[in-house]
């Protein structure tokens, strides 16, 4: 896919094998925000209908104990997992915001990735199987 | 407020919620925005119905059978009945596209025609605050 807004430094496409990804267009820094994304908001009560849909491989968890979803909007819902990623998200509650950050330098044309584990050095496993 | 693309921010409106604003003008026909969705098969309908997701669905697909969901900032624009953009979806790209129905200056709050066509006054399914 290709079209969406380059202005940001982030533009969305194809994958090889993972479906659709999150590549930077320009140089981020280490700490740098890559983008800070508003949240539609589901309460934790509406998580089993979620589950049913194909949302369900797209909202994190959200919430002073975790016990809500949210659905990033801006690309936040297309970041790929990796279990050596290149960024962090760090939800904002107060705010219902997700932060998107560069934990190492990335260069213009890489994947920007982040652990679904929440922890950018956690290797539990997810529930798919990982291509690096 | 928050910022994806350099050219739109979203921030609270006084009586909608939050909104989409443009950050700088845009030219009657310009690309305001172009997003990528997630597509909702039409059997998972009963389950996202129920929930806070309902309000932000467009119909997408090629007979406007399926639902998704509009990234970018595309869930976020809010409806008006004299609106100064409209949304084009693409089914093939699994895209929308908003785009400028007249000049838009910037720090204009952009809307749309929820009902799909910008002349269409019917009634959508909320109290509608111009």
């Amino acid at each position: 896919m290709n079209g969406a807004p380059a202005a940001s430094g982030i533009v969305v496409r194809s994958t090889r094998n993972k479906g659709r990804g999150v590549f930077a267009v320009r140089d981020f820094v280490q700490g740098e925000t890559i983008e800070s994304t508003p949240v539609i908001f589901i309460p934790g009560e509406q998580k089993s209908h979620i589950e049913r849909t194909a949302l369900d491989l797209y909202v994190y968890k959200f919430g002073p104990e975790d016990t809500h979803l949210a659905l990033p909007l801006g690309y936040g819902s297309l970041y790929n997992h990796s279990f050596s990623p290149n960024a962090d998200f760090i939800r904002r509650w107060e705010e219902q915001l997700i932060d998107f950050v560069a934990i190492r330098d990335i260069g213009q044309g890489e994947e920007i990735t982040v652990n679904y584990n929440g922890e950018p050095e956690d290797q539990s496993p997810i529930w798919f199987e990982v291509t690096e | 407020m928050t910022r994806h693309s350099m050219q739109l921010e979203v921030r609270g409106t006084t009586s909608k919620g939050r909104g989409v604003f443009a950050c700088n003008a845009f030219k009657r026909g310009d690309i305001v925005e172009t997003v990528p969705v997630i597509v909702i098969p039409c059997e998972q309908w009963d389950f996202i119905e129920p929930t806070t997701l309902e309000q932000y669905i467009f119909n997408f697909g090629p007979q406007g059978e399926h639902a998704a969901i509009a990234l970018g900032y595309g869930s976020l624009y809010n409806h008006s009945y004299s609106p100064n953009a409209h949304y084009m979806k693409s089914w093939e790209e699994q895209l929308i596209r908003f785009v400028a129905l007249r000049d838009i200056e910037e720090g204009e709050e952009i809307t749309v025609n929820y009902n799909g066509s910008a002349e269409d006054h019917k009634p959508v399914d909320f109290d509608v605050e111009e």
